[in-house]
């Protein structure tokens, strides 16, 4: 009964309001067993690796995104289960500080608080209420307003950057925004509007985003006026994580920023690159965000801008099945290491949770 | 934040250059560094107004203090004579240390696949040490993120305690090489012969 509650629970936090299409098909059943199994593997895989503290890679984000990983798969998995849950959900505790924050140390603090949110949320145990509350207060006092002296018509305002004063980002405002709506925060809670500034600030969308680089592609670039692969281009992680975003701060689909991303994904739809990123760096962070666009516009067949056809569910599994290592069931990006891609447990954990979604 | 840091680095290099001949005491080489601490701090505090606490202000005192220890070990022991002819290449060197991780940054990247060197190329640089002292992540500021490929690797900052114990031996043994190397018989520049 516990079991299936916590079962509606992450299904919850996964499912976005979506949009019913007349012409949605499910996924090829043949394909989904064959995505399953490739779940089952992954999972065994990150089970192989745990460390004996419950961690992987020493690195409280890595272990959540593992953790999701377990939780958010076909098999409901959930604490009853054994220590390849508890362990983990051990770590992210012992690993709570006084701030707040869910993190091993002073680096990385917004992306490992944010993981470690949604993953103790999806156990389904209240008994981490108070952890998840003060994990998401320090999360909204990460937010750069007023408070840190910048003044709404700044680019950096409303924005979360890694953790402290850097500067903030749009992947980890993703982060952080997905975490805070599994924390629950209110709709009316300041932290939304604010975020909403920095998101529009990062799109190439002229007639929503005041800054004078923006051009009007309705992509999304890593923060205002930069982007790793060049210039303040659009690329496909971003693209979605600004999508993303934007339904989590609460715009509706039919809102011309939204419609303009969700073009852009359809112009560039691809699952053999990071669309617009060099040397298909940042691929399975852009596989696990694409995923989650792809179930929150709720149409598993998609029409790309030269008018083929595509079961996005399908041709997800096909691709990540394709690159799974067949000898212990791991994923690695073969192209890049940036953004720890070169970490097996972390690409893994990402592919995993990439997969959850499409078989759902 | 990261101008605290790179004060704290100028403030070094400046003192490598200060222009009044060492006595070529061990104290004189243990005073130094405490009046460069001195002087760090207000720099510090103008660079991060707000973002610096007293705990954290005082470790990085601390941290500039064994710093200095080491740069001004260093050049007494290339120029034993007149230190003051030692600072030009050892700010060089130290410059060259604390953009490590620049210059480093592509080699841990294209090496991540077998043995990334990332931590490596994070704990050689004298940056770390300070950003480490004010509870700084600098690699990830935006300055360092746009030019160099490090921050976008697994990479971890070294223990404070290390790096202090590291720093204050090294610069013990420097001095006592510069020790070594000075002719007994002859004094250093400023005091007659």
């Amino acid at each position: 009964m516990i079991k299936a509650l916590r079962t509606l629970l992450v299904a919850g936090l996964l499912a976005l309001p979506s949009v019913a299409m007349a012409d949605d098909q499910p996924m090829d059943p043949a394909l989904r067993e064959q995505a399953k199994r490739a779940v089952d593997d992954g999972l065994h895989f990150l089970r192989q690796t745990m460390k004996e503290d419950g961690s992987w890679a020493n690195s409280v984000g890595v272990t959540a995104l593992a953790l999701r990983a377990f939780l958010t798969a076909h098999r409901g998995y959930a604490e009853s289960d054994g220590a390849f849950i508890t362990q983990p959900v051990q770590f992210l505790l012992y690993n709570v500080r006084k701030d707040g924050a869910i993190s091993e140390s002073v680096k990385n603090g917004n992306y490992n608080t944010a993981t470690a949110i949604f993953a103790l949320r999806a156990t389904g145990n209240p008994a981490y209420g108070e952890t998840i509350d003060n994990a998401s207060k320090y999360l909204r006092g990460l937010q750069i307003d007023e408070d840190d002296g910048y003044e709404p018509d700044h680019k950096y305002y409303g924005g979360v950057g890694y953790g402290g004063d850097e500067r903030p980002d749009l992947s980890n405002m993703y982060y952080a925004l997905e975490a805070l709506r599994a924390a629950g925060v209110a709709a009316d809670d300041p932290v939304w509007k604010k975020a909403l500034s920095f998101v529009s600030r990062s799109q190439n969308r002229s007639e929503s985003n005041d800054q004078p680089w923006a051009a009007n592609d309705g992509g999304f670039t890593y923060m205002p006026g930069y982007s790793p692969h060049g210039g303040t281009g659009s690329y496909g992680a971003m693209t979605a994580a600004g999508l993303i975003s934007l339904i989590y701060a609460g715009v509706d689909r039919n809102d011309p920023r939204i419609q303009a991303a969700w073009s852009w994904m359809l112009d560039h739809y691809t699952l053999d690159d990071n669309p617009g990123a060099k040397k298909k760096q940042g691929l399975f962070y852009y596989y696990a965000a694409f995923a989650k666009v792809m179930s929150a516009m709720g149409e598993t067949t998609v029409t790309d801008s030269k008018g083929a056809t595509h079961n996005w569910r399908n041709e997800l599994a096909t691709k990540l099945l394709s690159m799974q290592d067949k000898t212990d069931g791991s994923w690695i990006n073969p192209y890049s290491s940036r953004w720890w891609e070169g970490i097996k447990p972390l690409t893994t954990a990402r592919a995993v949770i990439a997969l959850n979604l499409a078989i759902q | 934040s990261l101008l605290v840091i790179l004060a704290a680095a100028a403030v070094l290099t400046a003192a490598l250059f200060d222009p009044f001949p060492e006595s070529g005491s061990l104290r004189d080489l243990a005073l130094r560094p405490l009046g460069t601490a001195l002087a760090a701090v207000p720099a510090i505090v103008v660079a991060g107004p707000g973002a610096v606490t007293p705990i954290i202000l005082a470790h990085l005192a601390g941290g500039v203090a064994v710093l200095a220890f080491l740069l001004l070990a260093a050049r007494r022991a290339l120029s034993p004579r007149d230190p003051r002819h030692g600072a030009a290449p050892v700010a060089v060197l130290f410059a060259l240390a604390c953009a490590a991780p620049v210059w480093m940054g592509p080699l841990a990247e294209a090496l991540a696949p077998w043995a990334p060197p990332t931590d490596w190329s994070v704990a050689v640089s004298p940056l770390s040490f300070l950003s480490v002292l004010a509870q700084v992540d600098y690699l990830s500021s935006q300055w360092f993120y746009v030019i160099t490929p490090l921050s976008t690797l697994p990479y971890g900052y070294p223990p404070e305690r290390t790096l202090f114990a590291v720093y204050l031996v090294a610069g013990a043994l420097l001095g006592l090489l510069a020790r070594g190397r000075r002719t007994p018989t002859e004094p250093p520049v400023g005091e007659p012969r």
